[in-house]
């Protein structure tokens, strides 16, 4: 099952998921997609980008990239285009991971950090999350995975629409306060990481 | 992420993924180590596909929570992507890990 609508309006290789399931998701990713939104995410602008290279974008909503296993099926796809090692398929999975629930917590749903240090904490985290979920106008809110490569190098772009380091609270370096340990993990995992636009767009870069 | 429960060995097995959302089966983990007896209570990890850095998170307040009653947390058999998380965040540091 195909969820797309590869009608007279979509151009070639742009497709709609419906946001159902992972197994619509991975349908609606299958090669030839180069670009997929989910369906109730506004039509956008999809021109290619200025770098060359083969290319594959998925555009979710919050709901969707806190419920399903989005990193694990868009790195699957990934290898699906370009064969992936072992480690490389590792490193990936986990950075896209980190980069997607930093998007996801403390961007769109501009979740504090430093609140999970405790059962406590963690419990009330989860009801935040859980009642900003409930509310269409910040489950609908959108984040965007982009990943472009050719033959030497990945680049991957995760971007949300909170409002960056504007949210952090601290003192401390702005990306580590953000981030956390999902930065050292980024840092670990990733050739080159840059984290831009005030913290709302986080590129990552992978030797291939 | 599911659990399963070895009451007699004192041994809790995790298995599939364990990320920021699997808050429900973390809760029943804690409420399952306060349910042992023994001085140390094993995690076994063997079956663990995936971790993120909130499911390392919950494991450190995992740990914390069995200082408080004088236990201690072993992790067990940590493997693939499991293991490379582990190495890259000095988790062997902050736990007992048994290959």
């Amino acid at each position: 099952m195909r969820q797309a609508s590869e009608g007279a309006a979509s151009p070639p290789g742009i497709t709609r998921w419906d946001g159902c399931s992972a197994d619509t998701l991975r349908a609606a990713l299958a090669s030839p997609t180069t670009c997929c939104l989910e369906n109730v995410l506004p039509c956008e602008n999809d021109d290619a980008s200025p770098r060359p290279g083969d290319r594959l974008r998925l555009v979710v909503t919050t709901r969707s990239a806190y419920r399903y296993p989005v990193a694990k099926i868009l790195t699957e796809e990934l290898h699906a285009r370009t064969p992936l090692s072992d480690d490389l398929r590792i490193r990936i999975i986990s950075a896209v991971q980190e980069a997607l629930m930093n998007a996801v917590l403390h961007g769109n749903l501009r979740i504090a950090s430093g609140r999970r240090r405790s059962l406590a904490g963690l419990e009330a985290v989860h009801d935040e999350v859980e009642a900003s979920l409930a509310r269409p106008e910040v489950a609908d809110a959108g984040i965007s995975i982009q990943m472009i490569w050719d033959d030497s190098t990945l680049e991957l772009t995760v971007k949300d629409g909170g409002r960056g380091y504007s949210d952090v609270d601290s003192h401390d370096e702005p990306e580590a306060a953000a981030f956390g340990r999902g930065l050292a993990i980024l840092r670990a995992f990733s050739d080159k990481v840059n984290v831009l636009d005030g913290g709302t767009t986080l590129k990552l870069e992978f030797r291939l | 992420m599911q659990i399963q429960v070895d009451a007699d060995g004192a041994r809790i097995s995790v298995s599939g993924e364990f990320t920021f959302s699997d808050h429900g089966p973390f809760k029943q983990m804690i409420e399952e180590l306060f349910a042992f007896k023994e001085k140390a209570v094993t995690i076994d990890l063997s079956n663990l596909d995936f971790i993120d850095s909130a499911g390392l998170g919950m494991l450190l307040l995992a740990r914390d929570e069995a200082k408080k009653t004088n236990r201690e947390l072993v992790l067990r058999h940590p493997k693939g992507q499991v293991k490379r998380m582990f190495g890259v965040t000095r988790f062997d540091k902050l736990f007992t890990v048994e290959s």
